[in-house]
């Protein structure tokens, strides 16, 4: 795993306004960064990331199928009891899933295995950037010789979300799947157009629906603008403020399907960490992880990373070094508590913290990220670095 | 290799255009022929049905508009759907009703003939804000109409006839959907004045 630095195309932002890429910069700053490029070869990709993001998915699911049977520990991630039997009827059923980012420390081969810091299981954004202007920036970079014959990318992301998207109409048996965000958030919305863009390939309706425009009738169902049953509904809106939300009580008993369904709940939340690491103590791609109140905390040390147990963006971490703050970013999170995690810092190259996003779409490792900060807590200000396989 | 073999956008460029145009896909769904009427008169006018039989269907129809017309919390809500001018105080209509706001019966749906078997059907303005390029005045209905179950009833306004999904045709409601808005959202937003960020619920 290198870090080469790579002149811009000096077109990129036409590229991007083409390819319908609107949220690049952001606050002036660049956002999409093709300064400089990530090469990997093919072993660091098969065996370092993406086999290991393989078994931590499938742990994950483990951890899903214990979490229902188990009001102990839905209680200690802070799931409000309203939503219990919605997230476990949804398990039970099997709905499936669309998709979640693993979020990873790897410096790579020769440093260590790669760890896991975080699951984005429920709302991951820099999924069209990863998935289409990535690939873009590659065949482009290869046509015009710009990057090396036979560069490579770990990037079947697209191919697979239109196969499962169809797989997921096919299994809810529906016509179509309402898309809903924020309306007036660029990145969201990007995103979400994104999903509908795909959604349609794979033979699917795929309108979309502001999420403030959501409402329900009185046979339980969610329903569009038009008053319309929506039968299958992806909401880029995170399962812990829907359950906050007025609606919030009324997801067990509709017959509305989600993506992600409401098992993904149990997943999206850091206090899984610490499961995790109960479930596969050692795991050379875990990192020691336990409740703040749990008093095996003290295992860590006196050097560990503090997270609120719902957060994203990495607002409100915490990194203690040698027993003093060493970094953390303010926000609005923590009321529900945190997780405290064995710091496992992000490597640096030229400077930057790298950190590896790993995408997993329906059950299968499907592609790579890469966001560089210049903290070592990666923030919403982090920018997207694209990668290459080496020939 | 380990990318994708191939990628095309549809309508990424364009979104948040092009997305709202999209319609369900339903093509495996048969189509009745329907008569649509605002008025008894027009039905008696028309001579496509019986005198006799257009009076039945009105009445048919006063009746289940009273007890199934969707009941919506807040007049708001009611007009985003059926346009403004659309809607009214649940109480104009019925007892039952009251502190609610119904669309007002715009037009009736029955069929061409008895054979079909259809039952008749009270028809609402289908006039969502969304699909009203400038919605300033409202109270048309240009989208055509849509049926208490919220299935929709494309008619341009000329003659009588039109086809609608056998579903629609048939899927009345004895029932009234009460239907509320607004239930999700704020706690998003409430989140994101105390931060800021590129999106809202990404991560």
């Amino acid at each position: 795993m290198r870090r080469i630095a790579t002149p811009e195309r000096p077109d990129w932002r036409e590229h991007a306004a083409r390819a319908g890429f609107q949220f690049h910069s952001f606050d002036g700053a660049p956002y999409w960064d093709e300064s400089a490029r990530y090469a990997f070869s093919l072993a660091e990709i098969e065996q370092d990331i993406e086999e290991p993001s393989r078994e931590l998915h499938a742990l994950c699911l483990a951890f899903v199928a214990r979490a229902v049977a188990d009001e102990r520990i839905l209680a200690s991630l802070r799931i409000p009891e309203h939503a219990w039997d919605a997230i476990r009827a949804s398990w039970r059923r099997r709905d499936p899933s669309l998709y979640g980012r693993l979020d990873l420390s790897y410096g790579g081969a020769g440093t260590g295995p790669a760890k896991l810091l975080e699951v984005n299981a429920d709302t991951p954004t820099a999924l069209y950037e990863c998935a289409v202007f990535q690939w873009l920036w590659l065949e482009d970079g290869l046509a015009r010789g710009r990057l090396p014959a036979g560069s490579d990318q770990f990037n079947a992301v697209h191919e697979r979300l239109v196969a499962r998207l169809a797989a997921v109409g096919g299994a809810l048996r529906v016509p179509g799947i309402a898309f809903a965000s924020f309306a007036d958030a660029p990145e969201d919305r990007g995103t979400v157009a994104y999903l509908q863009d795909c959604a349609l390939q794979a033979g699917l309706a795929a309108p979309f629906l502001p999420v403030e425009a959501i409402g329900r009738n009185s046979d339980g169902w969610f329903v569009d603008e038009a008053g319309r049953p929506i039968e299958a509904l992806f909401k880029l809106y995170p399962w812990e403020w829907m359950w906050s939300d007025p609606f919030g009580r009324a997801v067990g008993a509709s017959p509305t399907r989600f993506l992600e369904p409401p098992w993904k709940a149990v997943l999206s939340n850091k206090g899984m960490l610490a499961h995790l690491w109960a479930m596969a103590p050692g795991h050379p791609n875990l990192l020691p992880a336990f409740f703040e109140e749990d008093p095996a905390k003290a295992a860590l040390g006196d050097s560990f990373v503090r997270k609120p147990l719902y957060a994203r963006e990495g607002a409100n971490v915490l990194i203690v070094r040698d027993g003093a703050v060493a970094a953390r970013v303010e926000g609005p999170y923590g009321t529900e508590g945190f997780v405290r995690q064995g710091l496992a810092a992000l490597p640096r190259f030229d400077g930057r913290h790298a950190l590896v996003g790993s995408w997993i779409v329906g059950d299968e490792p499907a592609g790579l990220c890469l966001r560089e900060g210049d903290g070592p807590i990666t923030t919403d200000r982090a920018r997207f670095v694209p990668h290459v396989i080496d020939p | 290799m380990k990318r994708s073999a191939t990628l095309s956008l549809v309508l990424v460029a364009g979104a948040g255009a092009g997305a709202f145009a999209l319609a369900r896909l339903d093509a495996s769904q048969r189509d009745e022929d329907v008569l649509v009427y605002r008025t008894l008169d027009a039905c008696i006018a028309d001579r496509v049905r019986s005198a006799q039989a257009c009076t039945d269907a009105e009445a048919a129809a006063r009746a289940a508009y009273a007890a199934s017309a969707p009941r919506y919390e807040t007049l708001a809500d009611c007009e985003r759907h059926h346009g403004r001018g659309g809607c009214v105080p649940g109480a104009m209509v019925t007892p039952a009703a009251q502190g609610r706001t119904l669309p007002v019966m715009a037009a009736f749906m029955m069929g061409r003939t008895d054979e079909q078997d259809l039952p008749v059907q009270p028809l609402y303005a289908h006039a969502p804000e969304e699909e009203q390029p400038h919605a300033a005045h409202g109270g048309g209905t240009a989208g055509g109409f849509c049926t208490g179950s919220g299935g929709r009833v494309v008619y341009a306004g000329g003659g009588s006839r039109a086809h609608v999904p056998a579903t629609v045709a048939r899927g009345t409601t004895s029932t009234p959907r009460i239907i509320a808005r607004g239930g999700f959202g704020g706690t998003g937003r409430a989140v994101a004045a105390a931060g800021s960020g590129h999106g809202s619920g990404g991560g």
